[in-house]
């Protein structure tokens, strides 16, 4: 009988003090998980961030590798196969977008469920070699995790005139200008017979109204 | 002329006697032969004007400007890739040109089971004359055919099997092979090419960068457009425009065709809008030979095997039933390095070994006349989304070409055959062809492509089974008409641009014919 009076606060029972701090060290853990990336400080992505960005290149290192040391992989340097990505995002729609940030989520965190204490790219190049096959032989959906990020690395890689030569590919018959910026449509040409065809930019159509 | 919706002052309210949405085969036909008999036409284009000199033959740049979705296209559960393209001129920009006309086993039997009074064999032989001439289509000459076509030719002359050097719209090439990175030569005879300058100076409006969203109807009619502008690049919506039109044409694929009718409600009493979908999937073999093929370089998909390609037998009783082995249609398909590697399956060493033997790689395609059917539906205001799953006898005919490839390449002198499964199969030559089981396509990692879309809003005469009738005229709303692949009442075998053309000018003529 409390006699009308208001209770004591309960005492903090043993189990829910080790409930709370199971969930704080997690939280720590994924905190720690999600900081301390250091390898591009100065990264100015269009799509990805800096953190994803060292995934796609921990990522390179291993599946571009021909010895799967991490050490030699083929043409570009992993970093440039990252801003190829980058640039190749651009274009992807944005639930194809948010699909891709998912991605690096799924495989920079998803150490955890084959536990492993470190995230993807804290590993080392063999471990990570590990992990991705077995991504690849695992269930449909970790499966397409690997596809997509090899599909990234090999889009990335093989846009490169420094992936080429290796393989016999001349390359394209029409050079760019030494000036010509990334990301650039064209390049200048002769002016052509279809110039005729399109209107000054910011021309209003016939029978515009507003 | 050609205006650029994303530099223009927006919003923005337009009037025309006809507004046609998609500018490719269908589209651009239609849009000419409308503008040409003195209507007021204004043609709609999400992607670019992308003219010869802005084609730069490199992959990373002309595959996001060319492909919906940058080529990442797929169906919702990722099985098949799916390329479809963008830009003024749609697919025309950037396919291998090739033309065939549509068996006529296939057309026999869309004339008894859909009716087809305006659109019987014998139309279709004279729209197929009027295009060809068009088009210029021509067989590809011999001092044209390069060592990879020449090699499939040796592998049927090698079995017995039969097969033939095909027929190209294509003018002035210089067989530098960049064909599916758009034509830096102006030597591709489509759209931009053939039908956009004329129609320009007769008066055409072309609005790039410019999405349909919605089409307005209201009293049972076609009233016009929603369009937005979109951003060339992200695809961002920059603002909107409004199309007063009397009549709309819609041509924006066979996906983008279903998406946009659903969007729009657009009213359908046989229940078939977006419910009958096929693609023309397709597996692809590598062959390595001793010597350089050089694969990628002069004209590409010049002869085909027709070995396991029997329309008659395969519609004698209705494609369901058709025996194993009449759906299949083989020719060389190959890419440039960056598509090539995400092509091959693996990575690390196991990759690396196939992609250093590129310069002696061969690649056959094994495309298959398929009956399973997908359905199309729009995602949000822009998206849209693909359901296709092959069923069991399309993915045993898949198997099956996959099979014949492999007699092929080895038939034509392949040291060595990469069959795609994952982890890559690699046969030596004493290898014996691998087990039927081992190439199901679920479990072996085996990748599926496609790139001819169809069958999503199938024509036909009778309203109760059909939502568009044999001249491309909406059953069920007046002033609607559909001009692309989406009409076809099943798919077709054979690639589609050359017949696309033809219902352009199909649906063109009727829609001038048609009273106001």
């Amino acid at each position: 009988m409390n006699h009308g009076l208001p209770s004591p606060p309960s005492k903090p029972s043993r189990r829910r003090f080790l409930a709370a701090l199971g969930v704080a060290g997690i939280a720590l853990g994924l905190g720690v998980r999600m900081v301390g990336y250091r390898r591009f400080m100065r990264w100015k992505g269009s799509v990805l961030r800096g953190w994803e960005a060292e995934v796609v290149a921990a990522a390179a290192e291993v599946l571009l590798d021909e010895r799967g040391t991490g050490a030699a992989p083929v043409g570009p340097s992993p970093e440039k196969i990252a801003r190829n990505v980058d640039r190749y995002l651009l274009w992807l729609p944005p639930h194809l977008v948010r699909e891709i940030h998912g991605l690096m989520v799924l495989l920079e965190q998803g150490t955890l469920l084959h536990l492993r204490a470190r995230r993807f790219t804290r590993l080392s190049p063999p471990a990570r070699s590990e992990h991705l096959e077995r991504l690849r032989s695992g269930g449909r959906g970790w499966r397409l995790l690997y596809l997509g990020i090899r599909d990234l690395c090999m889009i990335g890689c093989y846009q490169e005139r420094g992936a080429w030569e290796a393989i016999g590919y001349h390359g394209p018959l029409i050079e760019p200008p030494a000036d010509a910026q990334p990301g650039t449509y064209g390049w200048a040409q002769p002016p052509s017979h279809y110039d005729r065809l399109v209107a000054p930019e910011g021309d209003d159509p016939p029978r515009a109204t507003r | 002329m050609i205006h650029d919706a994303a530099g223009l002052k927006l919003p923005l309210a337009l009037s025309a006697d006809l507004c046609v949405i998609g500018s490719g085969a269908g589209g651009g036909m239609v849009a000419a032969i409308a503008v040409q008999a003195g209507l007021d036409v204004i043609l709609l284009e999400s992607g670019s004007f992308i003219p010869p000199e802005q084609m730069t033959q490199r992959e990373e740049r002309m595959i996001p400007r060319l492909l919906w979705d940058a080529g990442a296209r797929t169906n919702r559960d990722r099985s098949v890739q799916i390329h479809q393209g963008r830009g003024v001129g749609g697919s025309t920009l950037h396919n291998f040109n090739l033309c065939k006309r549509i068996p006529t086993p296939i057309l026999e039997e869309w004339r008894r089971e859909r009716g087809m009074r305006y659109l019987g064999p014998d139309r279709w032989e004279s729209l197929y004359a009027n295009v060809e001439k068009r088009l210029r289509v021509e067989l590809i000459p011999p001092e044209w055919r390069n060592v990879h076509n020449s090699l499939l030719e040796a592998g049927c002359r090698e079995l017995g099997w039969s097969g033939g050097w095909l027929r190209h719209n294509r003018s002035g090439c210089n067989g530098s092979g960049y064909c599916e990175l758009g034509c830096a030569y102006d030597a591709k005879n489509n759209v931009p090419k053939i039908l956009l300058p004329d129609a320009i100076d007769a008066g055409l409006t072309v609005l790039t960068h410019c999405q349909a969203i919605r089409i307005e109807h209201r009293d049972g009619r076609a009233k016009g457009v929603e369009a937005v502008a979109v951003h060339p690049v992200s695809g961002d919506v920059l603002g909107p425009l409004r199309i007063e039109a009397g009549a709309v044409c819609v041509s924006a694929s066979a996906t983008g065709t279903a998406a946009l009718l659903w969007r729009s409600e657009v009213p359908d009493r046989s229940g078939t809008t977006g419910e009958s979908l096929r693609i023309h999937p397709a597996l692809v073999v590598a062959g390595e030979f001793s010597e350089t093929v050089r694969a990628w370089r002069g004209v590409p998909q010049s002869y085909e095997c027709t070995e396991l390609l029997d329309f008659e037998a395969a519609h004698r009783t209705g494609g369901g039933d058709a025996p194993p082995g009449t759906r299949t249609w083989i020719v060389p398909a190959f890419a440039h390095p960056m598509a090539t590697a995400t092509m091959i399956p693996g990575h690390g060493a196991e990759h690396r070994r196939i992609m250093k033997r590129y310069d002696n790689l061969a690649v056959l395609t094994a495309m298959i006349h398929d009956h399973s059917t997908g359905r199309v539906r729009p995602r949000g205001d822009l998206g849209l989304r693909i359901d296709y799953h092959a069923d069991s006898t399309d993915r045993k005919e898949l198997v099956l070409g996959l099979l014949a490839c492999i007699r092929l390449l080895r038939a034509s002198g392949a040291i060595r055959v990469f069959v795609p499964t994952d982890p890559p199969l690699v046969l030596e030559p004493n290898d014996s062809p691998p087990a039927l089981e081992a190439l199901e396509l679920d479990r072996s990692g085996l990748r599926l492509a496609a790139v001819h879309p169809m069958g999503s809003v199938p024509m036909g005469d009778d309203p109760a089974s059909a939502a568009i009738d044999s001249r491309g005229k909406h059953h069920h709303l007046d002033r609607l008409w559909v001009a692309d692949g989406s009409l076809f009442p099943s798919s077709i075998g054979v690639p589609p641009q050359l017949s696309i053309y033809a219902l352009g000018l199909h649906v063109g003529r009727a829609i001038v014919d048609s009273p106001a």
